[in-house]
């Protein structure tokens, strides 16, 4: 009914990943702060939760702040992502592959699988 | 500092947030930093060829795994655009902070849209069957004026006689209902939507008392009952 709210809430992210994303590159000039910015992120992330299971009215800030925090985490390491996925592009296939066929053979295993202890 | 004039069309307030979220995913695109890429060739224990992609930075500290005299250069990026991304960044954020402090006013002025609109359609209504009454009380003057006078008496006998019958079936309707329901003790919400659908209960024939009885479901003869009919008449007036 009302869209301007889900504007308002996208807004609210940008703003979000703006910071985030300016701290990643913080960190990608001066690489001493990563450990530092590191922690401060696993923080967030423990609060988050916190905000999401705590019982308040707007509990969707948690999930904004969330998945800001993982846009401009990703956000600020993108122009490295890219060169590595130019030049390894090959094994980044293979693992999606992996990760896409694995579940069906252990499915199919366990289907084939004899789970009756009763026979001989 | 923003005049709330500005938040009125939202128009404003879209193009802010289409901007600010341009401006963040433009200002990922470009490199940030001059680096190389090198491309080293190893062995496993097996014998097995694996080439191994390292990418060289500025700011990283030198990686004991490259040998450069072994690896190959693959590209170079010498020109970075810090200070653009910076100012890309920035003005993403500029932008968005304005649009969520923008927000709640263009929000309001939405649902007051949306509230005016459902208001005009029912004012447009009630026109509309006010048109249709006074139409049919022109024809029944014109008639009245062509009536002779002994036709007009017998007229109005008519009409107080079908008042009679209505009142004395009323009387028995209130009769019925005092008997069955018990008198009860709760809330009821008065409130303008409600004047309205009673109103259409009376445009479509209805008495104001079997009226209120149908909007907000009380018993006749009751507290509750007369206190809302009382109301309900105000607001007629």
């Amino acid at each position: 009914m009302n869209t301007l709210i889900h504007i308002k809430n996208i807004n609210e992210l940008v703003f979000y990943a703006g910071i985030s994303c300016l701290i990643a590159f913080a960190t990608r000039v001066y690489p001493i702060f990563f450990l530092p910015v590191l922690l401060l992120r696993i923080c967030l992330l423990f609060y988050c939760i916190y905000l999401a299971f705590s019982v308040k009215y707007r509990n969707h800030i948690a999930g904004i702040i969330a998945i800001a925090m993982l846009i401009g985490w990703i956000g600020g390491y993108w122009d490295l992502i890219e060169i590595y996925l130019h030049f390894n592009s090959g094994e980044f296939v293979k693992n999606l592959m992996l990760v896409a066929v694995l579940p069906i053979i252990l499915f199919t295993l366990y289907l084939k699988s004899n789970q009756s202890n009763d026979k001989p | 500092m923003i005049s709330p004039n500005i938040a009125k069309s939202s128009a404003v307030f879209i193009a802010l947030s289409v901007l600010s979220l341009g401006m963040l995913f433009t200002s990922f695109a470009f490199p940030l930093q001059s680096l190389e890429v090198w491309k080293q060739r190893e062995f496993n224990k097996l014998k097995q060829p694996n080439d191994v992609i390292f990418i060289v930075t500025d700011t990283d500290e030198p990686n004991s795994a490259l040998n450069r005299s072994k690896a190959v250069k693959l590209s170079q990026i010498y020109q970075d655009y810090q200070y653009q991304k910076l100012a890309l960044l920035t003005g993403s954020l500029i932008f968005s902070s304005i649009a969520v402090l923008l927000a709640d006013k263009a929000i309001e002025f939405q649902k007051m849209e949306i509230h005016k609109a459902k208001l005009d359609v029912a004012v447009k209504k009630v026109e509309a069957r006010m048109g249709e009454r006074l139409y049919l009380f022109n024809k029944i003057k014109k008639q009245w004026r062509l009536l002779s006078q002994p036709q007009k008496n017998r007229f109005i006998q008519e009409l107080l006689l079908i008042i009679e019958f209505i009142e004395k079936d009323k009387m028995g309707i209130k009769d019925k209902i005092t008997e069955i329901t018990p008198p009860e003790t709760r809330t009821i919400d008065v409130k303008s939507d409600k004047f309205i659908e009673a109103n259409y209960f009376l445009d479509n024939g209805n008495d104001i008392d079997t009226a209120v009885c149908k909007t907000w479901k009380v018993a006749l003869g009751t507290k509750e009952h007369s206190e809302i009919k009382q109301k309900f008449v105000e607001w007629l007036k």
